[in-house]
């Protein structure tokens, strides 16, 4: 029995087919925080002085500006180039979802150390910072996409 | 836990690198436990293939009729273009023949 290939005329293109659509579909988080990434990185590029802030103290102690903004560019590239090959084979393997699962990880701990910049500095001033419910759900986000980018990688993660 | 923030809160960063080695511990062990929930999947039995390869040929059939309709539509609507244009031919020469 095999599968009966529906073949649509060549003017006919199904709306879930467009580019966007293909590699953004039920991986838009990824997609986000991807670009926010590479913005970043830019942004460091253009202006060092942003590690200067209270959110990058962790990340900038041991680290230059210049350091910081090529692990982010790094960072997100390599997430990007994962995201464009999600569904290709290399050498019979889906290495998409690995890239995506390990780049995952990666940003979990840069995340975690923004994060925990600002519970510290919330615990300093005795007040808790707006921006740490949002850190910390983008870590735990993190986290549930290097569980679905493996798991689920067959459909849309 | 809380023991251990507290140990470390005179040292920020050894406190960051510590819960940044955990949490890409948690990450691995999710990306571990991920790849083992793909493998254990079940292959799709011949009931699942049966009931796919009937809808695909449901969508064929749909998918065929689809242009078959708007062919026909196509015509109906020339027809009926044609109809409205022989009742006013009609109209025309029956109102010349009156004047």
């Amino acid at each position: 029995m095999t599968p009966l290939i529906v073949r649509l005329p060549a003017d006919v293109k199904p709306a879930c087919t467009t580019p966007l659509t293909t590699n953004c579909k039920g991986r838009r988080f990824e997609w986000v925080i991807t670009v926010a990434m590479l913005w970043l990185a830019a942004a460091i590029v253009i202006s060092p002085d942003i590690v200067l802030a209270d959110t990058f103290q962790l990340i900038a102690f041991p680290m230059s500006a210049a350091f910081v903004a090529v692990i982010l560019f790094g960072v997100g590239l390599v997430r990007l180039i994962g995201l464009v090959l999600n569904g290709h084979e290399i050498a019979g393997r889906r290495a998409g979802p690995m890239i995506r699962a390990a780049m995952a990880i990666a940003c979990a701990v840069m995340w975690t150390q923004i994060d925990l910049a600002l519970i510290q500095l919330s615990f300093k001033h005795g007040l808790m910072s707006p921006d740490v419910p949002f850190w910390s759900m983008i870590v735990l986000g993190e986290l549930d996409v290097a569980y679905r980018a493996v798991a689920d990688h067959e459909g849309c993660s | 836990m809380k023991d251990v923030l507290e140990a470390l809160a005179p040292w920020p960063v050894i406190q960051g690198i510590v819960i940044g080695l955990i949490i890409a511990g948690i990450g691995v062990w999710a990306m571990l436990r991920g790849l083992q929930d793909q493998q254990k999947k079940p292959d799709p039995g011949v009931e699942d293939l049966q009931a796919r390869w009937e809808m695909q040929q449901a969508i064929a059939h749909m998918h065929e009729n689809s242009f078959e309709i708007v062919k026909l539509l196509e015509k109906q609507n020339d027809i009926g273009e044609r109809m409205l244009a022989a009742i006013n031919r009609l109209a025309d020469s029956h109102w010349n023949r009156s004047q």
